[in-house]
This record gives structure tokens, C-alpha cells and sequence, in this order.
């Protein structure tokens, strides 16, 4: 998860919105349902061999009856006593040796991640999100995949399972103390990696103050002096106090030493800050006009393999990104020293990319003018010329713009007033490019109001409840595989879920391009009209007619694609709950992502607790 | 080993009928990954153990009877037929609450010690804290293992693991206890103080089945005993009415003269009596041993066994 992706309000999220989306909630019953009827069907099948049909009806019945009460009376003394039993098997197994392993590669990691490159930041925030991430995934993956496996083949269990336990306690037990172990290691390594982090970055620079030079207003400009591996341009104001310019991913502020004895020591620069951002985006939604001004559409110019997230307007013509953002308020300004003055400004910030046909001057980016339009009345300000640079670009737009029409009467428009809608707070930003053969390359998201920088020790906290969430999925599945696989087969089971996690995005893409006709084109059609191509021997560009029972044929098609779409739930889509992407790129993790990976955690842990309530249940254990 | 305190159990002479354990038809076969029969282990076992007695399963290795035990707890699901614990499913909670299981070989978790194994097991049987601490405590007294309660079970010898797996098999006070081939693996002394642990155990009205397939221990401990064969059943009843051979006559006295005995093989030999044998009993190793280190214990430094040369 990360800039490109869209969050959807919670309670959008849950719910169905027809032709779009099933929902969080429907797709979990849809998969609920299914996962009831397979386990009875498979449950059945399996009675039929060990006792025969008529039995095996009883015997199902009666374990589905039986299993409502007792995983109602499910006893917290037990649950612990099991979960106690598994935290000092993981410890006295000498799980915490991971820790001393990270440990080690931390000592180790300053000799190779490089403070001084461009994008310090990045770097080691993909560091310390990545690889503790990865460290406690294959401890956990490894002690819930061979728990219960070892406990057969040593028979302990066989002193468990003579006494007065469930099998949900003894699944719950484990569940509880692997994902005990899994957060005490984790939570180490998250601490550990939030000091080397703002340790990493520590540095100063001096500055001389007979190198500065006078600047506008009474300020005095510079440079501070070289420290890993960059140094910053320097503007002090009028007051003594001052600030850097933003390089290396951070500034640093400027204060007037009072007891100073040389040019050297006159002014002070503090430590780096502005480094890790934490930024609310209020995001609007994007429309692009062709080169003439119009056909609006979703979708500018695709100017080829380029990061498919965006597309283009062309330069130097009416082409343009629209913007429409809603319920732009009064709350989103921000005070703004300006001079001598404090001016309400509305904080927007572009990040734009570029593709250019030529190369022209290739350190001063391409230039083009923004303005903002009431969608209603029409109203729009003079445009505000502006360079694209390809990096985040924070824009304070005054809150006063000079009116585009020649109106005597009204020279100047409020942003909010006169440019903003008084329904729904609508405000419309325009961009174009005016650099003939260039273009601009522009996404959804990538343009916002800038609402509020929040905590980002807060953020970096909700990114590792991010990765928690995986432990304990990961966790949760390794412990269901164990129930019916030996160890080595449960691991790869594993490793593959965890696999398929990470495409899971695309799988559930495919199926649901299918139910919702997203993307049209397919050719042979699904199991059912495939079954009949094959028979009829009609090659898959064939028509197959007009006819009733194709639609029956179709509709069948359909049935597989929605079983496939619900199946495809049944397991995680563990991309969801890696937010690295947020906080790597400075934005903040809306507290609806957390919401809906609790929700999909808890919702998968009621179906896995069951699954492997039925495995143990109906397992043999001294087979 | 030290006694510790039990739970009389309830209506203990008005119920001695009652049955505890019962299968009827009770059939177990082994079969492959794909349904195919491997072994039938257990062929329609009808059987019946009444509260207080002491059970015994006998028979060779591969006769049944740990597959019988195994159906009993719950362990593996018969292939026909039923098998009845306290008249419940044994897999059945309010079954295992009161039952106590030692396993042939202690299978426990090597890496707990003592206290902590105990006070494990106990927590599965929901008991309060004191109430688990004073029964914990109670145990490893009576196991003789409280010099080496903080020692995890890894570094115990296979006598002390026996020992502490019958602890754990105690831990709920059971009224059912199975006890799978519980003399395997300790010395003498310790298969004496099992046996006698058996003993009291049904005076304390507790039901007991056990097997094994050494035939002096279940011969001095097993009220009634059934000889299992290639799953079969073959027999079945009190031990002293199996053992007994009823066509022949021992006697045995004190202080009889040589021309006594004599006399008494003149008349048995007049009598037409066949297989005569009149001469000085012996006794079995295992109480000749005993003998030894009880008398060595008694007076120490002294060689045993020398007022018999």
C-alpha cells in the first residue's frame, strides 16, 4: 500500500456498492458460506471411508451440532495453561536467538546503508520496515508449522488430548503463545530499529558567519559547511534566528549563539528535523481534457512503458488535469510569515512527474501554470506559473487570488468564497503544461491539500501494527496447515500462502474483472463454455450464437467466477496490511487502513480458529 | 512411594457394578492413504470392567491391546462397533475429567520441570491455583521426586520419568486411571512400589486397567485379566480362576522329616497319582531380590543371603 492506492472510508469498505464491489462484509459471508459447505462436503466424504454413508451423515451431523457448545465453552484457564505451554517451548527453543541475529546485522547495517545518498530517508526507513518484518515471519512461519507436527511424533499430545481439552483451546493456546513470542520480538526490533533510526541521522553543520552574504528583506543568506555527505543553503532572518534550505530529505533550524566567540560559533545549527513527515493528503478526484480543452476523461495520454499510475497532458496546448476537491474548508488554511505579516494560506503540494519528448535544460524542470475555478459559477483565478521538479512540491496558495476576468468590481476572489462552492465545498485546481513537446505526468493521488503533518513515531507505530497483523495471519495459517500436514509439507504451505499474498491483489483483480465485466475482450469464456468449445470443437474467436443456452452456459460462468472470487478471499491478501509504503514516502496511515486490516484479521481468525477446530476434531491422533 | 491424599469415591459399595468401561463389537483396522486395509487390530471386542477392579490387558506385541487402550481414550475412533467410557463417547470432556492416563513410554515435555509439568496438567483440569499447588506438591512427594523438582524432565533418568508421568496421570484424582505397560523400564524396587501404588489405589476405589505383557505383574496386581491375540479375544476372567489347575494338588507345610515326605510319596504312589513331586519350594527372583535389599537395608554392612549358606 502506498501513494497509488485510494482508501475507502470503513463503512464504504465493508459494504457492497452494486457493480463495483462485493464489500468487506458480504465477500466474508460469501466465503463463510463456502468454506461450511466444502467442510461438511469434505467431512462427509471422508466419514463415508472410515464408517459408511449412513454413519458418516450421523457423524457429521453430530460433530457439527456438538462442535456450537464447546466452542462456547471454551475455558480461559486452559487457553492459558496451553498458551504458556507454547511461549516456553518457543523460548526454550531459543526463539529469541532471532533477536540477537538482528541485532548483529544492525551493528553491522551503518557500514552499508549510506546517510549521504540522495534519499537518506527512504533508505533506512525501508530498512528497518523490511527486514525485522521479514526476521520475525520465517520465526513464526517455523514455530507454528512444526508445533503440533513434533507434539504428534513425540506423543505428547497424547497426555493433552487425554485430559479435558478442546481442540479449539489447544489451537488457541498455540495461536496465543506463538503470537506472544512473534510480538515480544517484534516489538524489540521495532524499538531497536526506531533508535538506529534517528540515531542514524544525527549530524551537524557549522556556519561561518562572515561567509554569509546579504539577502531580501534584511536577511542574510549562506551555506552551512559539509556533514554526511551534504550541506545546505542558509537564510537568517532579521531576528537572529534562521532556518536551511530542505536537502537530503530534512532542514535544520537557526539560532543566534549568545555567548559566541568567533564567526565560527555565532550561530547554532540544531539537529536535522523534517525528516520523517507523517502528511494527511485530502485527496480530489482527477479528470484530464484532451489537447484541445476538451472530451474530458479519466485517463490523459499514455505516453508508453511508463509507471502505469499515471498519464500525461500534453504541453503547450488546452490540455489539463482537473482536480475537483470537496469540502475544502476554512480548517485547511494554515498561518503562513509572510514579511511582517501572517497570511491564511491553503497548503497544496504537487507531485508531478515528467516525460519529455527533448531534452532541454535538465536541472530546471518544466514549467506550467495552475489556477483554481469555482465549478458552479465558473469564477477562476489568474494562473499561478510553477516549474515541475519531480520531487514533492509544496505549494501555499494564498487565500486572495487575482480574478481572470477583467472585473473592476471584483479584482480579487476568495479561495473559499468565490472559488469554492458553497454546496459540498467544491473547488476545482487546474493544471497545464506550457512548454510545447513536454508533458506532465499526473495520478489520482498525487496532488492533494496538504491537511495536517501528523506524529510520525505514531505513523512508524501503525506501520508495525501493519506487520503484527501479518504475524499473526501468517501465524494462525501455519497452525490450521499443521493440523492435517506433517511439518515440512505445513511450511511450504505456508511459504506459498505467504506468497500468494503478495499477488493476492491481482488474483482477486482477475476475478472480479470477470463478475463486474471491468475489462472486456476475454476470448473462450470460463470452465462451462470452455467444456462446450471443447465438444463442439469451436475454436475460441467462433461465436457460439444467440441461442438460451448459451446464456445458461454463461451464467454458469458466472457462478464459477463468483466461487472463485470468494475463494480467492479465503486467503489474505497480506499486501494490504504493508502500509512501509506510506510511511516510506511521508504520508500518514489513515486510521481506516488500520480499521479494515483489524476487521479482515479478526474476521479471518473466527473462520481459521473453526477450521482448525474440525481438523483437530476429526483427527486420529494416534494414527 | 509416600501416600497422598485422595477423594474417597462416592457410593463406592453400592455402585461396585457398576460398569465403567464397555465396548461392544469393538473393531479397529489400520488402513492406507487410500482405504485400503492394512491390519484389522481389533476384531469385535465385547468387554466389561466394573468399578474398583483392576483390569489387565494381556497379550504379546501387535495383539491389541495398546489399539483397545488408544479406542478408549479417545486416541483413535473405531471402525465398528462402540466403546463406552463412564456409559459416554470417550473423546466426550466430562469423560477425560475423570480419567488419568501413564502412557507406555512418559511422553511429557522435556523441556518443563517437575513442578512445572504438574502444575501444567493441573491447569487442563481447571483446578484453582491453591488447590493445584497443595495436589502438585502432594504428588511429587508421593513420586519421590521433590530433590529434583526444578530439574527439567530432559535430564531425568527413565525411572524418574515414569515416576512423573504417573504424577501427571494422578493429577485430577481420577476414578478411571489407565496404565499402559507401567513397570517398563523401572527396577525392581520401583516395579514393586507400581505394583503396591496399583493395590492401593483399588482400595481407594478406583478403577484401574492396565497392560502389559510381563505376566507376573499383572498376576499379582489384576482382579480380572483378558488375554488378547491378533486382535482377538481369548480369553477372558478372574485370574486366580484362570490360574488355577484344577486337576492337580499342592501341599505345602513346614518342618516335615525326610521320612515324613516319604511317607507321603508311598501313599500318593499308592494311590496311582501322577507327576509326583515332593521336594523344597523356591521362590521367585523377583522376591528373592527383594528379600536381599530389604535385610541389606535392615542391617547394613551385612552380606545378605549368608544364615542361608
Amino acid at each position: 500500500m502506498g501513494i497509488e492506492d485510494t482508501i475507502q472510508p470503513l463503512s464504504e469498505w465493508l459494504l457492497p456498492i452494486p457493480g463495483q464491489q462485493l464489500g468487506g462484509l458480504l465477500t466474508f459471508m460469501i466465503a463463510l458460506v463456502i468454506l461450511i459447505v466444502c467442510g461438511l462436503v469434505f467431512g462427509f466424504i471422508l466419514s463415508v471411508f472410515r464408517n459408511g454413508p449412513f454413519e458418516a451423515f450421523y457423524a457429521v451431523f453430530g460433530t457439527a451440532v456438538k462442535s456450537v457448545p464447546e466452542l462456547l465453552s471454551i475455558s480461559p484457564r486452559r487457553v492459558w495453561a496451553m498458551t504458556w505451554l507454547a511461549f516456553q517451548e518457543a523460548i526454550r527453543k531459543k526463539a529469541l536467538l532471532v533477536f540477537a541475529l538482528f541485532m548483529v546485522v544492525l551493528l553491522f547495517a551503518g557500514w552499508y546503508i549510506n546517510p549521504s545518498a540522495e534519499q537518506p530517508v527512504r533508505l533506512y526507513l525501508t530498512f528497518v520496515l523490511t527486514f525485522p518484518k521479514w526476521l520475525v515471519l520465517l520465526l513464526v512461519i517455523a514455530l507454528s508449522v512444526f508445533s503440533l507436527p513434533d507434539d504428534i511424533k513425540r506423543r505428547t499430545i497424547y497426555t493433552i488430548y487425554t485430559k479435558p481439552v478442546l481442540p479449539s483451546e489447544l489451537f488457541l493456546g498455540r495461536l496465543f503463545g506463538f503470537v506472544g513470542v512473534g510480538s515480544i520480538v517484534l516489538f524489540a526490533m521495532a524499538l531497536v530499529s526506531y533508535i538506529f533510526l534517528l540515531q542514524g541521522f544525527n549530524h551537524t553543520h557549522y556556519i561561518n558567519a562572515d561567509d554569509l552574504v546579504a539577502g531580501e528583506n534584511g536577511t542574510l543568506i549562506g551555506e552551512t559547511t559539509e556533514a554526511a555527505g551534504h550541506k545546505h543553503g542558509v537564510t537568517i532572518y532579521p531576528d537572529g534566528n534562521g532556518e536551511t534550505d530542505r536537502t537530503h530529505e530534512h532542514r535544520h533550524a537557526i539560532s543566534t549563539n549568545e555567548g559566541s566567540t568567533g564567526p565560527e560559533d555565532k550561530y547554532v545549527v540544531h539537529g536535522p528535523t523534517d525528516m520523517f513527515q507523517a502528511r494527511v493528503r485530502h485527496i480530489g478526484n482527477v479528470r484530464f481534457l484532451d489537447r484541445s480543452g476538451k472530451n474530458a476523461a479519466p485517463r490523459g495520454i499514455n505516453v508508453g512503458k511508463e509507471w502505469e499510475y499515471f498519464s500525461y497532458i500534453e504541453g503547450g496546448t488546452f490540455g489539463a488535469a482537473i482536480f475537483t476537491f470537496d469540502d475544502v474548508n476554512e480548517g485547511m488554511l494554515t498561518e503562513v510569515v509572510e514579511g511582517d505579516e501572517t497570511k491564511q494560506m491553503l497548503p497544496v503540494e504537487f507531485n508531478l512527474s515528467v516525460f519529455r519528448t527533448y531534452k532541454g535544460i535538465i536541472t530546471e524542470g518544466i514549467r506550467g501554470n495552475y489556477y483554481f475555478k469555482n465549478p458552479e459559477t465558473g469564477a477562476r483565478s489568474i494562473a499561478i506559473p510553477f516549474t515541475a521538479k519531480e520531487v514533492s512540491d509544496l505549494h501555499y496558495i494564498p487565500r486572495t487570488l487575482s480574478n481572470f476576468k477583467a472585473d473592476s468590481e471584483k479584482p480579487e476572489l476568495d479561495l473559499l468564497e468565490d472559488l469554492t462552492t458553497e454546496d459540498g465545498g467544491r473547488l476545482e485546481l487546474w493544471i497545464q503544461c506550457v512548454e510545447p513537446g513536454q508533458y506532465f505526468g499526473v495520478a489520482q493521488n498525487t496532488v492533494y491539500i496538504l491537511e495536517a503533518n501528523r506524529n510520525f513515531t505514531m505513523n512508524y507505530v501503525k506501520c508495525y501494527l501493519g506487520i503484527w497483523f501479518q504475524v499473526i495471519l501468517v501465524i494462525t495459517f501455519g497452525l490450521v496447515f499443521s493440523t492435517f500436514l506433517n511439518g515440512p509439507v505445513a511450511l511450504l504451505a505456508s511459504f506459498l500462502a505467504l506468497g500468494y499474498g503478495s499477488i493476492a491483489g491481482e488474483v482477486k483483480g482477475l476475478a472480479r474483472n470477470v463478475i463486474f465485466g471491468e475489462k472486456t475482450g476475454w476470448y473462450g469464456g470460463g470452465p462451462a463454455e470452455a467444456m462446450v468449445r471443447l465438444f463442439t470443437q469451436k475454436n475460441i474467436m467462433t461465436e457460439l450464437g444467440d441461442y438460451f443456452w448459451v446464456d445458461v452456459v454463461k451464467g454458469i460462468d458466472m457462478v464459477f467466477a463468483f466461487m472463485i472470487y470468494a475463494f480467492v478471499n479465503m486467503l489474505p491478501d497480506y499486501g494490504m496490511f504493508d502500509t512501509q509504503g506510506f510511511v516510506v514516502d511521508g504520508y500518514n496511515i489513515p486510521i481506516a487502513v488500520v480499521a479494515e486490516q483489524l476487521i479482515t484479521v479478526l474476521g479471518f481468525l473466527v473462520a481459521l480458529v473453526a477450521v482448525g477446530y474440525f481438523f483437530l476434531k476429526s483427527k486420529e491422533i494416534a494414527a | 512411594m509416600a501416600s497422598v491424599e485422595t477423594q474417597p469415591q462416592a457410593s463406592q459399595s453400592s455402585s461396585d457394578n457398576e460398569v465403567i468401561i464397555e465396548t461392544r463389537n469393538l473393531t479397529k483396522i489400520y488402513r492406507d492413504f487410500w482405504g485400503r486395509q492394512k491390519v484389522r487390530a481389533l476384531k469385535a471386542l465385547d468387554l466389561e470392567v466394573r468399578r474398583g477392579e483392576i483390569f489387565g490387558l494381556l497379550g504379546p506385541n501387535g495383539s491389541g491391546k495398546s489399539t483397545t487402550m488408544k479406542l478408549l481414550l479417545g486416541l483413535l475412533f473405531p471402525t465398528s462397533g462402540q466403546a463406552l467410557v463412564f456409559g459416554q463417547d470417550p473423546t466426550s470432556i466430562a469423560t477425560k475429567e475423570r480419567i488419568g492416563y501413564l502412557p507406555e513410554e512418559s511422553y511429557l515435555y522435556r523441556f518443563l520441570d517437575a513442578r512445572e509439568t504438574l502444575n501444567f496438567y493441573g491447569q487442563l483440569f481447571n483446578m484453582p491455583a491453591d488447590v493445584r499447588q497443595k495436589r502438585v506438591n502432594d504428588l511429587i512427594e508421593m513420586v519421590g521426586l521433590k530433590w529434583a523438582e526444578r530439574r527439567q524432565l530432559k535430564e531425568y533418568s527413565k525411572g524418574m520419568t515414569r515416576r512423573i508421568g504417573l504424577a501427571q496421570a494422578l493429577i485430577n484424582d481420577p476414578e478411571l486411571i489407565f496404565l499402559d505397560e507401567p513397570t517398563t523400564g523401572l527396577d525392581p524396587i520401583g516395579i514393586r512400589e507400581m505394583k503396591d501404588l496399583i493395590l492401593k489405589l483399588k482400595e481407594e476405589g478406583k478403577t484401574v486397567l492396565v497392560t502389559s505383557h510381563q505376566l507376573a505383574d499383572l498376576q499379582d496386581v489384576a482382579d480380572r485379566i483378558a488375554i488378547l491375540h491378533q486382535g482377538e479375544l481369548k480369553e477372558l476372567g478372574r485370574v486366580d480362576a484362570l490360574l488355577k489347575v484344577s486337576d492337580e494338588t499342592q501341599i505345602r507345610a513346614k518342618g516335615v522329616s525326610e521320612e515324613a515326605k516319604a511317607e507321603i510319596r508311598a501313599i500318593l504312589e499308592r494311590e496311582h497319582a501322577e507327576n509326583i513331586s515332593v521336594e523344597n519350594p523356591t521362590t521367585t527372583l523377583e522376591e528373592l531380590f527383594l528379600n536381599i535389599v530389604r535385610e541389606s537395608e535392615a542391617r547394613p554392612g551385612r552380606r545378605a543371603g549368608s544364615d542361608r549358606s
